[in-house]
């Protein structure tokens, strides 16, 4: 079994509990327009050149299972006691059959894989975006938590929306919508992060 | 505000008069009639203590300043006293001099008198011997120097305070009073004794000598006044804070930082955690002080408890830069090899930046930097500099060399040679004519076994002999470069090293190509055994070359890593090298790997950097990492801690971390060339900082400064 991988990126501190290894996959199903990985949309091989440095990165290359999990085992020292790898992308499951492989669930629904992983006792947090203009209103997010909530979650982090892809998308010659939206507010922030406060053990991501 | 905060206003205040203790020293030697050098030196060194009216500051409840030593003297009377002087040249750096762990806990132990008895007992030993008598007596005249000016402080609060209304003035009398006839009774007593010794040696002309473990010297005082209820941990902490901010003194009034080591933690012989509640009492001391001088080393030991090391991040986190980590494991280690004795061995601390010092049991430290990058040069260039104006050893034409291994055998005896030319200048600058002694007969008072052996601390006296640091200038560049050889050269057969000589000679100007080849070379720090390999060669074989040296009077020419800012001086001087770096950029920094080169986070450096063997840098090594504010908030800073954890069971030896600050990111935004290192870390995305656009980099700055 091969994987279409970006990139992996070690000392993820900002994708899980404790140190981990993170392998961004390329390819992926959806098409969010404020996407900061967007090396991770096409499935075909890219190269991101920046202008500033002259510096060139390929993103794209097939690995083995094994070849993958050789990468992440390298830091295996760092994982104890609750770190390890992150699957990410991309979209790491776009294939329904090997979806259905793994976790035996149907692509479609997927609030009911919400619902199948609570039910099995696995730790969900949901990870929410917060992306200016989209979802960044109180009501919004009060939809987020009504609908997580009748999932059973009760974790949630708010990801704030920033910019930092904005370099590589020039880096690949693509159009960015988001390239001058600000990202939110510590304030506001905060003010979401409230909304979701009563039912959910909610953090900011910094 | 908090007293120490209006301590260091009252620091900050400005001075009259002019810088100039020679004046007081300069009296003690015209008036003085002794027989000896020593004894002349002596008397001069008790003016110097005695004679200046000491300075209470309105906040001060540890006495002890530097501000008598500005003066009223003309111009005249200071070049006069100058002259005086000058008949009693003092050692320098690489004589000796400075750079010193007291024997504070025997100072504790015994007090003013005790010592004072032990030089009695001294004398009564070597009676038959003019020279021990000689120099026992002029340890005896210092020490009453110390006495007089513990005394004269105590009058100078009496005379302030005739009533005994002001319980401030009152509790500095009463605690040099009492130190003069007794040892100290009290955590602090004990302070105030160490902080005057410490300030004696400032008088003295002395610069970073260290504090040394104060956790542990202080700790049985400190337990008992606890106990009895006679001290509470707040006060203990500000009577610290008293000392720390003091340290600054020097950088308010004389300008420049002194850098005072001050060691805490660590672990026994039987591997356990002797962190106390003063190790974290001085942690937090050095934390409110926020002022640079005090230098905290934290000795990080397995055995050392979470929430200690939790502490020590928590206080970096603030931008403060320290305290700085050191693997106790590996230091114990290294020290191990020199034969002291383990009791010895587990009571090190530091002097200086980093380097690893037997507590009060051998004479000052000197060091001195071995630019090993440089070889290349004349290993490129038949013997010669690529700009013609220094020559080293021959090894032949370049171009003639077939192999790697041939290549490695040209640059080891290039470097051999250069570690006996290097020795040759240590011997020549660190050697006095014969006879020319130079005594310190106070400093002798704080090194055993100086008293009992009735010897000066550079003449025989210290339980130990001297030792030396070689810090080696450039292992990344040096890993880096010889990495690229074996690529590009003699793997790829891209090049030859005629073609790279050419480059080379040319500074890569025109040869931009060639550059490119060289840099795309495995780098170091990024976990590529390939490159990697090269660095513990480095160790292994410059600490072999080293060992074969002593000392001249028969220490250890221990190795070091460790760079301060002296990488970028030395790169200065050095042509392009083979690693594709430019003639006069800065060489890799310490042990770090080369600046901007390591591009896959902080486990691969730390792969990368834990090969080499620490335990062969004796002096020590400096691994510089910067993280994000972030980094230290609760949560995160747990996997900072797992992180370090990790690098030192792999036997890393030393940690600086810095976090990056607003005014670091604003710094980085102006000059980005020297912040290609710095990475911004969210969930599911990193990148250079520099590499971002301007609008992004706002937004991070923004971020941080909410952080």
């Amino acid at each position: 079994m091969t994987l279409n991988v970006s990139h992996i990126q070690y000392f993820s501190v900002g994708d899980g509990p404790g140190i981990r290894t993170t392998v961004f996959l390329k390819g992926c199903n959806l098409r969010c327009p404020w996407c900061h990985n967007p090396e991770t949309l096409a499935e075909a091989p890219q190269t991101l050149c920046y202008a500033q440095t002259g510096m060139c990165v390929s993103s794209g290359r097939q690995m083995t299972a094994e070849d993958v999990v050789d990468a992440v085992l390298a830091d295996l020292a760092f994982y104890a006691p609750d770190g390890g790898v992150t699957v990410s992308g991309g979209e790491p499951m776009p294939d329904a059959a090997a979806y259905r492989e793994v976790i035996g669930g149907d692509l479609d629904l997927v609030l009911s894989n919400i619902n199948r992983l609570v039910a099995s006792g696995a730790h969900v947090r949901a990870r929410v975006p917060i992306i200016p203009g989209f979802n960044d209103r109180a009501d919004a997010c009060q939809q987020m938590a009504d609908l997580l909530a009748s999932c059973g979650v009760r974790a949630v982090d708010l990801l704030p929306f920033h910019r930092l892809g904005s370099g590589k998308y020039r880096a690949l010659n693509l159009p960015y919508a988001y390239e001058t939206v600000c990202p939110p507010s510590g304030e506001a922030m905060r003010a979401l992060a409230a909304v979701f406060a009563p039912r959910f053990a909610a953090r900011i991501e910094t | 505000m908090t007293v120490t905060q209006r301590l260091r206003a009252e620091i900050e205040a400005p001075i009259a008069g002019r810088f100039a203790p020679q004046v007081y020293r300069a009296d003690g030697l015209r008036n003085t009639t002794a027989a000896t050098d020593v004894g002349r030196r002596a008397d001069g060194i008790r003016a110097l203590f005695a004679t200046p009216a000491p300075h209470l500051y309105e906040n001060d409840w540890i006495a002890g300043s530097i501000r008598p030593l500005w003066t009223a003297a003309g111009k005249d009377q200071t070049k006069n006293a100058s002259d005086v002087v000058a008949a009693y040249p003092e050692r320098g750096f690489l004589t000796n001099a400075d750079h010193f762990s007291p024997d504070y806990r025997t100072a504790l132990s015994l007090g003013v008198p005790g010592l004072s008895r032990g030089i009695d007992h001294a004398l009564a030993a070597h009676a038959d011997k003019p020279e021990k008598v000689a120099t026992l007596r002029a340890m005896q005249v210092t020490l009453a120097g110390l006495r007089d000016r513990l005394t004269a402080h105590a009058d100078a609060c009496v005379a302030q305070n005739p009533a005994g209304t002001d319980a401030r003035l009152a509790f500095i009398a009463d605690n040099c009073r009492a130190l003069a006839d007794h040892p100290p009774r009290t955590f602090a007593q004990a302070l105030q004794l160490v902080w005057m010794i410490h300030t004696c040696f400032v008088y003295e002309g002395r610069y970073a000598m260290a504090l040394g473990r104060m956790d542990q010297y202080l700790y049985p005082l400190y337990e008992n006044d606890i106990r009895s209820g006679t001290l509470t941990p707040a006060f203990a902490q500000q009577l610290l804070e008293n000392v720390f901010i003091k340290i600054y003194e020097r950088r308010a009034l004389l300008g420049g930082d002194d850098v005072v080591n001050i060691a805490i933690g660590g672990m026994n012989r039987h591997g356990e955690s002797e962190v106390n509640a003063l190790s974290d009492l001085i942690l937090d001391a050095v934390s409110a002080c926020r002022v640079p001088g005090p230098n905290l080393s934290a000795r990080i030991a397995p055995s050392t408890p979470d929430n200690f090391l939790n502490a020590c991040l928590t206080v970096i986190g603030t931008g403060l830069g320290y305290p700085a980590l050191m693997n106790d494991t590996v230091n114990i280690a290294a020290l191990r090899r020199y034969g002291y004795a383990e009791e010895d061995i587990y009571d090190y601390s530091m002097v200086g930046c980093i380097e690893n010092f037997i507590t009060g049991k051998q004479p000052p430290w000197s060091d001195g930097r071995f630019d090993t990058p440089r070889y290349f040069e004349y290993l490129f260039n038949n013997g010669a500099s690529f700009d013609g104006s220094t020559r080293g050893l021959d090894t032949g034409p370049v171009q003639d060399i077939p192999t790697m291994a041939a290549f490695m055998d040209c640059f080891e005896q290039q470097l051999l040679h250069g570690v006996a030319e290097y020795m040759r200048d240590f011997h020549q600058k660190n050697t006095l004519p014969e006879g020319d002694l130079r005594p310190s007969p106070f400093l002798s008072l704080f090194c055993g076994d100086c008293i009992a052996r009735g010897l000066d601390i550079n003449d025989g006296g210290s339980v130990y002999p001297s030792v030396h640091g070689a810090a080696l200038m450039g292992v990344g560049t040096v890993a880096d470069a010889l990495a690229a050889v074996e690529r590009v050269v003699f793997a790829d057969k891209a090049l030859t090293l005629c073609e790279l000589k050419e480059a080379l000679l040319l500074n890569f100007e025109g040869k931009e190509d060639v550059r490119q080849m060289l840099l795309h070379a495995p780098k170091y720090g990024n976990n590529d055994p390939f490159v990697d390999k090269y660095a513990v060669w480095f160790v292994d074989f410059l600490s072999d070359a080293f060992d074969q040296h002593k000392t001249p009077d028969g220490g250890g020419i221990y190795v070091a890593m460790a760079a301060n800012t002296s990488n970028i001086y030395a790169g200065q001087r050095i042509g392009a090298t083979p690693d594709g770096r430019k003639a006069g950029q800065p060489l890799s920094d310490a042990a770090s790997p080369s600046y901007g080169r390591d591009v896959n986070g902080p486990t691969a450096v730390i792969h990368s950097v834990t090969r080499p063997d620490y335990t062969r840098v004796a002096c020590g090594t400096v691994i510089n990492q910067k993280f994000s504010p972030s980094m230290f908030e609760d949560e995160k800073r747990a996997k900072l801690l797992r992180l370090i954890r990790v690098y030192f069971d792999k036997g890393g030896q030393e940690l600086q971390i810095n976090a990056t600050l607003p005014e670091t990111l604003r710094d980085a935004m102006a000059r980005p060339d020297m912040h290609r290192d710095l990475v911004v870390r969210v969930s599911g995305f990193s990148a250079f900082f520099v590499t971002l656009d301007k609008a992004v980099q706002e937004d991070i700055l923004q971020r941080t400064q909410q952080g």
